[in-house]
């Protein structure tokens, strides 16, 4: 039971830096393709 | 029949759909601040005859139509996702907000139609450039009454107005819409602001050529007076903003200032302090470069970089040790000296707010002499940089910041506050769609909310 309560405790802020990660990806990786899409034209 | 409750692996639903909308948001704000900032360009070099403005128009309009496909597919995706793992919820906002979201689907549809034509008649319509240019502003506006429309969605989910479905103005215009909108109005020119000068910079950089270096040189500056111009009325409508939130929704104002998310707005004033600090510098940097010589008015501005300072030191004191408990960041429970919101933060955003304004004033003043351009410092376009990555962490820490504040103690978590929890359940007798203590959509009693 305490390490299930200590789970959901430590899960927010893993949730939080996954979630921060994951929003990087998408949009360093969005910027990116529409560079290399726009380029040498 | 029964709707299953879908999870994601892992990461969980709640981080999907903050993934997604967070992801589309960066997209779409920077799309309408700079389809406005490239219409007004265009009609500056109209008035001007100076060729940046409509290099920098085009080019401009040009990545906006290239970049809409992201923020679009990630819209669609967030409201596929919406609908698969919270279908309760999301019908629930559909019965609430079903002509703003018509609204929303043909204000989106509309700007992208213009934002295209606008682009491609761009040569067609070289001889009729003030029709083309309503082209560009009729786009922006597009942009900006779909942002309204998702606003209120956005501001009820946190403010609920206590009224019945059918009260459309009530729901649609509750105690934080207006001042949501306008903090989003104005941010959108901020955001957009400063990643065009960060751009700005990084080409200046690379560009080997005069013309060039003259060209992302000058598109650095323009790039800032938006940004930062428009970051400095911020606080004010920020400070309307949490006004509304506290006076309708107590709970949630006390999380995100002085509870367990009160974090958010420590990162935030440092992220501010960055900002500010980066543009100021830069400010002090250029004079050096004024058409004009300004010695005075240069010594003035380095004189408002030194206030800059002192008030966001003001706003980054904590008001205790305890910053951010969840990841055990704890110095003791004891109030710091001037950590108080009162009167130091006041005096640190009103002070932050006043210097913004008298070195941006000093700074139109040393524009409308003309700059050199294409001579700017390594360090200068440094900062441009720093200000277009700070611009991307403050949007990501709002958005989090007013989606946290539903949470609350998470006893329960809230997808509107007080009205329906994080697992669906409608709770409150107040809540619209819920008549004599039934509710209107599924049937089921709700005895919460009292009356």
């Amino acid at each position: 039971m305490a390490d299930l309560a200590l789970l959901i405790e430590l899960s927010g802020p893993a949730h939080l830096f996954v979630g921060f990660f994951l929003i990087l990806c998408i949009y360093t990786g969005a910027w990116s393709f529409t560079y290399w899409i726009s380029k040498d034209e | 029949m029964p709707i299953g409750n879908l999870d994601v692996p892992v990461i969980g639903k709640n981080v999907t759909i903050a993934v997604l909308v967070q992801s589309h948001i960066l997209f779409a704000a920077f799309i309408i601040g700079a389809v406005l900032i490239a219409a007004t360009s265009e009609y500056l070099g109209l008035v001007t005859k100076e060729p940046r403005y409509e290099r920098f128009a085009r080019s401009l309009a040009r990545f906006v139509v290239l970049l809409f496909a992201s923020g679009a597919a990630l819209a669609i995706t967030f409201v596929l996702a919406l609908v698969t793992l919270f279908p309760v919820f999301f019908s629930y906002l559909q019965n609430i907000f079903f002509w703003v979201f018509v609204v929303e689907a043909f204000m989106f549809l509309g700007q992208i139609i213009i934002v295209y034509a606008w682009y491609n008649v761009w040569d067609k319509l070289a001889y009729r450039k003030s029709l083309h240019v309503v082209f560009g502003f009729v786009a922006g506006f597009m942009g900006l009454m779909a942002m309204t429309m998702i606003d209120a969605v956005a501001s009820y989910m946190l403010t609920p107005a206590e009224a019945g479905v059918q009260d459309v103005a009530r729901t649609f215009l509750n105690q934080t819409m207006v001042p949501l909108n306008m903090h989003r109005f104005v941010g959108n020119f901020s955001y957009a602001g400063f990643l065009i000068a960060g751009w700005g910079g990084w080409r200046y950089l690379r560009s080997t050529r005069d013309s060039d270096r003259e060209y992302y040189d000058w598109m650095g500056h323009w790039g800032l007076l938006w940004g930062f111009g428009f970051l400095i009325l911020q606080p004010v409508i920020g400070y309307g903003y949490m006004k509304g939130i506290r006076e309708s929704s107590p709970a949630a104002f006390n999380t995100i200032m002085l509870g367990n998310q009160a974090w958010h707005f420590n990162l935030l004033v440092l992220l501010i302090a960055v900002l500010s600090m980066a543009s100021t510098a830069y400010f002090v940097h250029k004079l050096k470069f004024a058409e004009k010589r300004m010695e005075t008015t240069r010594k003035l501005a380095v004189g408002a970089l030194g206030f800059t300072g002192l008030f966001t030191i003001l706003n980054i004191i904590p008001f205790t040790g305890n910053i951010a408990p969840q990841v055990g960041l704890v110095f003791g429970n004891s109030q710091i000296p001037l950590g108080g919101m009162y009167p130091w933060k006041y005096i640190g955003l009103i002070g932050l707010m006043l210097v913004g304004f008298f070195v941006v004033a000093l700074y139109l003043k040393a524009t409308a002499s003309g700059f050199r351009f294409g001579q700017a410092s390594r360090w200068s376009q440094y900062a441009l940089m720093a200000c277009a990555v700070t611009i991307v962490f403050t949007m990501i820490d709002m958005g989090s910041t007013r989606e946290s504040a539903r949470r609350v103690d998470n006893k329960p978590g809230y997808l509107i506050y007080n009205c329906v929890t994080l697992d669906q359940k409608v709770v409150s007798k107040n809540c619209p769609a819920v008549k004599n203590g039934v509710n209107t959509i599924n049937g089921e009693k709700v005895s919460g909310g009292g009356k």
